[in-house]
């Protein structure tokens, strides 16, 4: 009995050591934010704030979280911002420091102790999101001088873009980061606490979702991205659209910029293919329709394959042209958009 | 179902139950291995399991009417060099003698193993061909390694290697024995089937080893060779795109995946069977760190090499023919192994590379023989003992450079091994050897993997004579509960599931 009790707190003493150091390694591995989910506001969540995030599963980033819960540097913002709107890719976990196109674009722009374009991307956020939050956007931003929205595919059905029309809308009382953060019960935020000092759970929890979706059959995400599916009624798709840039102008009457990215791969041959959609064309036409400049990054990203042997997304220590934007995309985004800006006179 | 799956997890739990209930019972516990075994095969593919039951039936039939016919059958030792064996003109030690007394047994012998190669060659190259009506064949997993069974409980049926008749359920036992079903080792039937003929017992030392061995082995698949072909499969996937140093870094990688994903398997196939109490012979013992092309195959798919060695090397006549059937015979050897491999040209480019470079080697090994057999061989007596320091220090270098040459020559040779076809393998070797530019690429975990399998080779040399120093560890202590447990955590950590770059549930 003796014996079995002493081989026991081995095990256990063994299993919290083991558990301490590797815990302590992922704090160079694998650190990611909290979020608190909201209705309403420019995005569904905002970031636990203070906080950092590392993802060395891909790429490797350091980003932190400033006192709005959004990813970016804690500096003060200008009073007249431009707000930049994206997924995962313009969040930019998978890149260092000062290295996003909303980082580059403050540094080329001279502001290095305040924020004149100001990341408020989230991951998981698509076109769709972005519009049912646009009500959201504009009332917590409106100071807002102007908005930079990332893409990465046109392809929305009409149904999902009328139903983005219902707007989320903005809440003083629920939406803001004081509201979000003084709302919180005892447990989550020892949840939180939890979850920061203990991201080997987290990494655990990546690994099992990661298990599972590649179990699952249910999403085809590069036969999605790849294909022309997807919207079968162009002219519906049309009308949608409009209809959704009429809300939007008439939410914000100042500049918008959609930039948008196609995904990339590689055939067997080494040329390049990238998911770009016959909605495209129809997108291009609604923005310019509507005063919206729609910067299209598919002749820069090819150009940046086939003369100079880019890869601009992808990462050494996944694969390349696939996943997320690495920092040569970044740069490559950061380096359209100041021309543009520049032209519009906007600094 | 692989090892790796929680359908296997439920499978050896339920198995290892019923499996200390029938200890002490040798019968039942023999038929609950065949049982298990072939529930295991079918929960992959049911028609798997009638393929290998039908391959079995047939196997016993013949091995036992070769068994009884085979009076006189030489039963040779066991004690055959691998192939390729530097050239020390000693004769082999007997296996299948082509001109051994003819009889009933030699027709059935011949007639039981054409049917084996029968099987196999259909399933493995029925592919080449348009079926009518769009029909596929699915080849069996596993078949490879089983028929290769099959044929050893033949001939060592005829040899005399196996001194008493064995009955189906042995047969059945012995080609379908789980652990090693999917990808070996592959056992020869003098070795494994006398265990049969005993009780197993879990015994607590054999779990503690099994056990160490199965997470290692688990590391290695998963989170090493697993990870790695993240980056094979990328860049193979469209070569063209590449820059030279990044295929060539690319070929490193792949040599390391293979090797981790083979070796990790073999440790978790031989983790199993020591839970079980068999004992599975060594798969592989740090094959990169060879000195030579046959050395690499002492230390490479050992239980393949010697399989070869027994039963085709030696049987063709080994080095007992002369010089030139010497190297013909490896050469034969040597392609035999690469259509094992695959069906496609690549496997024998890939074949013929190393029945080339064992070939050089051992003709090599013949001139150096006629060199030290003459005058000179007074004067190397003469040395004094400063020269032999020196000669040491030299010696000391030379082997390093033979392990770094052996190791270019099996890494390069690995490209066709992996390539589609030979149009890629020749593009991949123009692109790296005329530095063609395109997308830089050096994947991390390559150099990670490559540090940890260096210090292992290095740990190796120093403690191990340049053999695998990694023991199983005493689990009633501290140190090796925690040793496991890291191992265990580590590959949680870094076993590759998949593509989790958009994976935006886990984030939160």
């Amino acid at each position: 009995m003796k014996n079995f009790v002493k081989q026991l707190s081995q095990w256990i003493l063994a299993l919290i050591c083991a558990v301490l150091i590797l815990n302590l390694l992922c704090f160079a591995y694998y650190h990611p934010v909290h979020e608190m989910p909201r209705s309403g506001g420019a995005t569904p969540g905002l970031m636990y704030p203070h906080m950092w995030g590392l993802y060395g599963t891909e790429g490797y980033g350091i980003q932190t979280i400033d006192s709005y819960g959004y990813i970016n540097p804690d500096l003060p913002r200008e009073k007249e911002i431009i707000c930049v709107l994206g997924s995962s890719n313009t969040e930019g976990f998978r890149v260092g420091k000062g290295e996003r196109f909303s980082d580059l674009l403050n540094a080329r722009f001279g502001y290095k102790d305040s924020l004149k374009f100001y990341n408020i991307a989230h991951s998981g956020m698509f076109f769709d999101d972005m519009v049912r939050h646009f009500d959201g956007l504009c009332s917590e931003f409106p100071d807002m001088q102007g908005l930079i929205i990332e893409l990465i595919w046109t392809k929305h059905s009409p149904e999902s873009l009328r139903a983005a029309l219902d707007q989320c809308g903005f809440s003083e009382e629920n939406d803001t980061i004081g509201a979000l953060t003084s709302s919180l019960t005892t447990k989550q935020r020892i949840m939180i606490a939890v979850k920061n000092w203990v991201p080997l759970l987290r990494l655990f929890t990546n690994q099992y979702e990661t298990y599972k979706s590649s179990k699952s059959a249910d999403l085809d995400f590069a036969g999605f991205l790849y294909s022309d599916e997807g919207v079968s009624d162009p002219a519906e798709y049309e009308q949608a659209l409009n209809e959704v840039f009429d809300m939007m102008r008439s939410r914000f009457d100042g500049p918008i910029i959609i930039v948008y990215h196609p995904m990339t791969t590689l055939s067997a041959d080494g040329e390049l293919q990238l998911s770009t959609a016959s909605t495209d064309e129809i997108f291009r036409r609604g923005c310019e329709a509507h005063d919206v400049d729609f910067v299209d990054m598919t002749d820069a990203f090819s150009k940046a394959y086939y003369e100079d042997h880019i890869a601009v997304h992808g990462f050494w220590n996944t694969s390349m042209m696939t996943g997320h934007m690495n920092d040569d995309a970044h740069r490559l985004i950061a380096d359209e958009l100041y021309e543009l800006l520049r032209e519009k006179g906007i600094n | 179902m692989t090892f790796l799956s929680i359908k296997f997890l439920v499978f050896i739990l339920v198995f290892l139950i019923a499996y200390k209930l029938t200890e002490k019972r040798m019968l039942a516990q023999n038929a609950l291995i065949v049982l298990g075994s072939y529930v295991f095969y079918a929960l992959i593919d049911w028609r798997f399991s009638a393929v290998l039951l039908a391959v079995s039936v047939f196997t016993w039939l013949i091995g036992g009417r070769i068994h009884d016919r085979s009076s006189g059958g030489k039963g040779g030792s066991d004690d055959a060099d691998t192939v390729g064996a530097s050239g020390d003109g000693k004769g082999d030690s007997d296996g299948i003698d082509a001109t051994d007394a003819p009889g009933g047994g030699k027709r059935l012998l011949v007639f039981g193993v054409s049917v084996n190669l029968l099987v196999l060659c259909f399933f493995k190259y029925i592919g080449m061909f348009k079926l009518p009506g769009g029909l596929a064949v699915i080849m069996p997993i596993g078949i490879s390694f089983y028929i290769f069974e099959a044929i050893s409980y033949l001939a060592d049926s005829y040899t005399g290697k196996l001194k008493d008749k064995h009955n189906l359920m042995d047969v059945l036992l012995f080609l379908g024995f789980f652990p090693i079903l999917i990808s070996g080792p592959i056992m020869k039937a003098h070795e494994f089937l006398p265990q049969i003929r005993r009780e197993h017992v879990i015994t607590r030392e054999n779990l503690e080893i099994g056990i160490q061995r199965f997470a290692l082995g688990a590391f290695m698949k998963a989170a090493m060779a697993d990870r790695l072909s993240v980056a094979v499969n990328a860049v193979y996937a469209s070569p063209s795109a590449y820059s030279g140093m990044s295929l060539l870094w690319n070929t490193l990688t792949y040599t390391l995946q293979l090797y981790f994903d083979f070796a990790g398997y073999s440790n978790m196939a031989i983790g199993i069977a020591t839970i079980l109490g068999f004992e599975i012979k060594e798969n592989f013992n740090l094959p990169y760190l060879a000195s030579s092309p046959s050395d690499f195959w002492k230390r490479w798919h050992i239980s393949l090499s010697s399989w070869i060695t027994e039963y085709i090397y030696i049987p063709l006549g080994g080095n007992r023919k002369g010089r030139a059937r010497t190297l013909a015979n490896i050469m034969i050897a040597m392609l035999l192994s690469g259509i094992w491999h695959g069906s496609t040209l690549n496997f024998l480019v890939w074949g013929a590379g190393h029945g080339l470079a064992q070939v050089i080697e051992k003709a090599a090994s013949f001139v150096k023989l006629r060199k030290v057999s003459g005058v000179e061989v007074a004067e190397m007596t003469a040395v004094d003992i400063a020269s032999d320091v020196k000669k040491h220090k030299v010696n000391t270098a030379v082997n390093a450079l033979k392990v770094v040459l052996t190791f270019l020559v099996v890494n390069f040779l690995w490209v066709p091994f992996r390539t589609a076809d030979l149009g890629m393998t020749v593009t991949v070797f123009k692109r790296i050897f005329t530095n063609q530019p395109g997308i830089t690429y050096f994947y991390v975990y390559t150099l990670a993997w490559l540090i940890v399998l260096v210090a292992v080779e290095i740990c190796a040399l120093l403690k191990n004579e340049g053999n695998n120093p990694i023991k199983p560890m005493d689990l009633s202590t501290f140190k090796g509960k925690f040793v496991l447990i890291i191992l265990v955590l580590l590959t949680g950590m870094f076993a590759y599931f998949g593509n989790s770059a958009f994976i935006y549930g886990a984030m939160f």
